[in-house]
């Protein structure tokens, strides 16, 4: 599964090169925040396509699980999200405050942080964030930002991260928060 | 107060009253109103007008009317006169007299006037400002002096306050405006977007904007903008607009530093405030009378608290050296005489070898309408009348002398004729034009018609004076043929002179294209004699308006002009200018030579005096006071005799 996760971001980044070969300035950067959520790891693009316009695409992923095989102390907040949108910056790309829009889908699996009934599913939505990017120094840059989504998630609650027994199952609309952004991008 | 009626409910208001009802000053104020006090002004050297209150004087006589009878009795004091009589007696108490008024004197144009302000000490206070704002009337106009200002020293600590406060609200206003750009994030982004402009940062010549964008169209100006802190600029800006009122509302009263005569702070309120003023003023003709004014203000924080009422005027009375000036007039002796003449000189070009005079050839025109209008002007001149015109006609000398003898007498005969010829014609148009004078009594008579006038033709031949002088003067011809013609100018055979030089010379085609054409002169001299006039010279005095204008420059002050005008004539009117002027050793000189009159022995003893010679200054004055008493009183208004009268004691029995 791992091999096939890089895979799969190695040939998105390869895609948008290949797409965007008459842009100009480019941004790679990982999250320190989502780091604090149970280790995510995750990695983000963009190419900037015109003055107030850069299309992005970021991909996070969450194979950890603690304390596994025991039921009782096992908990993880697995899941590999992949996002694709655009991003406005209302002054010039790069510098200063944006928001963004795009199309995201999850695959998580929560559950025992709070209580042992551990969810499982796929999510589809649309997210919006809104942030701002502060230049520190001539290719990095520090951003802050919020954002939440909404879309539809296929579900299945099981009542412990080991278990199997299905406590609740089905699909449903949602409304969540969705990121909280303190990265460090790199812009060349 | 009535303490009857103090009741305990009143006594919180009462002392409420007593608190507001007034500061200090408040109250200061009001007294000052009910004894309508005032600043006093006085000469300098007499005492100072005490704020006495007006004494009345004590009574000798007093009338009592009688209770029971209503009979009224006058009871007076009564002294033992020698034959033991008693008598009444009334005695007058002395009233001081202050001398309101002072004669200075004016020297050089300046008079210097001086009096003291005296400021009683209930006027002066702490908080106060007074403001004493004197005036002088000088022949009807109101000028006002320089004030003087009396600071207290709490007021001044509120003025000096009203500053600090203004200048702590200064420090607020940024004065540098680039502190209102985030400078990090906006070089960051040059950097990065505006690469060639960041390369450039260090250098300050100028590129337009258009020059440098960045990939999407940023110019430089633009990031500065964005990146410049808008609303703190704005604040600033709105700061800085109302620097002025903020000025006003916390610095009520400006410090004044010019126009003033004086600010002074008074630390302690003992005693009267005296300053003696001194100021200079330049006399005018016919000012003979200053008064001084004095009037001003008390003010306390910004408004005013109680108005100084005018003092009574102090007059200053002007005496001048002027009023010795001597007023006869002068004439001076004027011979005019019967002829005069007057010249003109023109060239007139005629074709070789002809002598008739063609006003299309060349320059004729204009030169011939030069002379029109010189004979014109001549003509319709009242004043004289034309006698005769002399021309005299000159020629080149290419060719024989006796060929160009008789040409330019042809042509000067052919001129002649020419004007005669338009004289006639204009003197015929001008009496056409002059009509007839109808007298009181009908009579037509015509105005005397223009006499025709002789014109008289000469020759004067070759033009060799004037062709030696061209030559000489000549800036193309070089040395050696100047040196070549000068030889040949001791031939006295005036063809082969000719003949050489056109052999010689090697300028000769220059002389004769460029300076022989000047040698074809036309000379005209007109002779006229005075309209009217008889005799050959007549004598005459004339007012001489160059003296008169020296004398009247002394009358206005104006004494160097004086001096300038008469210093030719060097008489008793060029002495009085140079005494008004200082030039003493001048002004005596003259003197001595005149005849000794009063005039002149007051002025020697003002020079005598100036110099230190105190005996001769009194003799002279004396002298002069034996002539004229009327100098006794002037000694006491020129400085220099004043100073020996009270020096020497003249006393007025002794000038008798």
């Amino acid at each position: 599964m791992k091999c096939s996760i890089v895979t799969a971001a190695a040939g998105l980044f390869l895609l948008l090169g290949y797409v965007t070969a008459t842009a100009q300035t480019y941004q790679i950067g990982l999250n320190a925040a989502d780091l604090a959520s149970l280790g995510t790891m995750s990695a983000e693009a963009g190419v900037a396509i015109q003055r107030h316009w850069t299309l992005g695409a970021k991909a996070r992923l969450n194979p950890w699980t603690f304390n596994e095989g025991d039921p009782a102390e096992q908990y993880q907040n697995k899941r590999q999200t992949w996002w694709t949108g655009a991003r406005y910056w209302p002054w010039h790309v790069y510098s200063g405050w944006w928001t963004s829009s795009g199309l995201q889908y999850s695959e998580f699996n929560t559950g025992g942080i709070s209580s042992p009934l551990t969810r499982e599913g796929d999510a589809w939505g649309a997210t919006l964030s809104a942030g701002y990017s502060l230049m520190l120094a001539d290719h990095l840059n520090i951003e802050f930002g919020l954002g939440f989504w909404g879309g539809f998630q296929t579900y299945t609650v099981y009542s412990c991260p080991v278990c199997g027994k299905v406590v609740d199952s089905g699909r449903k609309a949602f409304l969540l928060p969705n990121e909280a952004l303190l990265s460090l991008m790199y812009v060349f | 107060m009535c303490f009857r009626h103090f009741h305990r409910a009143e006594a919180p208001l009462l002392l409420l009253l007593l608190l507001v009802g007034c500061g200090t000053t408040g109250r200061k104020a009001e007294r000052l109103r009910i004894d309508g006090s005032r600043a006093s002004m006085s000469l300098p050297g007499e005492e100072a007008e005490a704020m006495l209150p007006d004494s009345i004087p004590g009574k000798d006589t007093l009338v009592v009317t009688d209770d029971r009878t209503g009979a009224q009795m006058l009871i007076m004091r009564a002294v033992k006169d020698e034959d033991g009589e008693m008598v009444a007696h009334e005695q007058l108490e002395a009233a001081y007299v202050s001398a309101r008024f002072r004669n200075v004197a004016e020297r050089n144009g300046k008079v210097t006037l001086k009096f003291c302000i005296n400021v009683p000490r209930q006027m002066m206070d702490s908080k106060w400002q007074l403001r004493l704002q004197p005036s002088m009337e000088v022949l009807g106009d109101t000028l006002r002096l320089e004030p003087v200002t009396i600071t207290g020293k709490d007021y001044r600590r509120a003025q000096l306050r009203g500053y600090q406060q203004y200048e702590r609200w200064l420090k607020g206003i940024v004065s540098d405006t680039t502190v209102f750009i985030r400078r990090w994030q906006l070089e960051l982004f040059l950097e990065r977007n505006l690469p060639e402009v960041w390369a450039f940062r260090n250098d300050s010549s100028w590129v337009s904007d258009d020059e440098f964008q960045s990939v999407f169209g940023v110019s430089e100006r633009e990031a500065v903008e964005h990146y410049t802190n808008k609303f703190r600029r704005g604040w600033n800006r709105w700061l800085i607009s109302r620097k002025d009122k903020t000025f006003r509302r916390l610095v009520k009263v400006p410090i004044q530093t010019d126009g003033l005569r004086l600010d002074t702070v008074i630390v302690s309120e003992e005693g009267d405030f005296l300053y003696e003023y001194a100021q200079e003023i330049s006399t005018r003709p016919r000012l003979r009378k200053v008064d001084v004014l004095l009037s001003g203000a008390i003010y306390e924080q910004d408004r005013q608290v109680y108005t100084i009422p005018s003092s009574d005027p102090l007059s200053f009375y002007i005496s001048s050296l002027s009023a010795f000036v001597d007023p006869t007039e002068r004439y001076l002796l004027k011979i005019i005489e019967r002829r005069v003449s007057a010249n003109t000189a023109c060239y007139i070009d005629f074709g070789s070898g002809r002598y008739e005079v063609d006003e299309s050839l060349s320059s004729n025109r204009e030169e011939i309408g030069r002379i029109k209008e010189n004979l014109k002007a001549l003509i319709m001149d009242s004043r004289f009348d034309m006698d005769s015109i002399v021309v005299h006609a000159s020629a080149s000398p290419e060719g024989s002398i006796s060929y160009n003898r008789a040409l330019s007498a042809k042509r000067s005969a052919s001129i002649s004729r020419y004007f005669d010829d338009w004289m006639k014609a204009l003197c015929d148009s001008l009496d056409a034009q002059s009509g007839f004078l109808v007298s009181e009594d009908g009579s037509i008579s015509k105005s005397e018609s223009h006499k025709c006038i002789l014109f008289t033709s000469r020759s004067d031949g070759e033009n060799w004076r004037m062709l030696d002088k061209l030559v000489q003067l000549d800036s193309v011809m070089g040395p050696a043929c100047k040196s070549k013609y000068m030889e040949y100018a001791s031939i006295k055979d005036l063809d082969r002179r000719e003949k050489l030089m056109q052999k010689g010379i090697a300028s000769y085609r220059y002389m004769r294209e460029h300076l022989y054409p000047r040698l074809r002169t036309v000379k005209f001299e007109f002779h006229l004699h005075r309209k009217g006039m008889v005799q050959d010279t007549i004598h005459t005095t004339v007012l001489d308006s160059v003296y008169m204008a020296g004398v009247q420059a002394i009358r206005d002050h104006d004494y160097p002009t004086a001096v300038t005008l008469l210093r030719p004539y060097a008489d008793y009117n060029a002495a009085v200018a140079y005494c008004a002027m200082g030039y003493d050793a001048s002004a005596m000189e003259i003197l001595r030579k005149c005849e000794r009159s009063d005039r002149v022995l007051y002025m020697m003893a003002i020079l005598h005096s100036r110099k230190g010679e105190d005996r001769e200054a009194v003799q002279c004055y004396l002298s002069a006071c034996a002539l004229n008493p009327g100098y006794v009183h002037r000694g006491n208004l020129d400085p220099e005799i004043s100073v020996l009268k009270k020096r020497y004691e003249l006393k007025y029995e002794q000038l008798q």
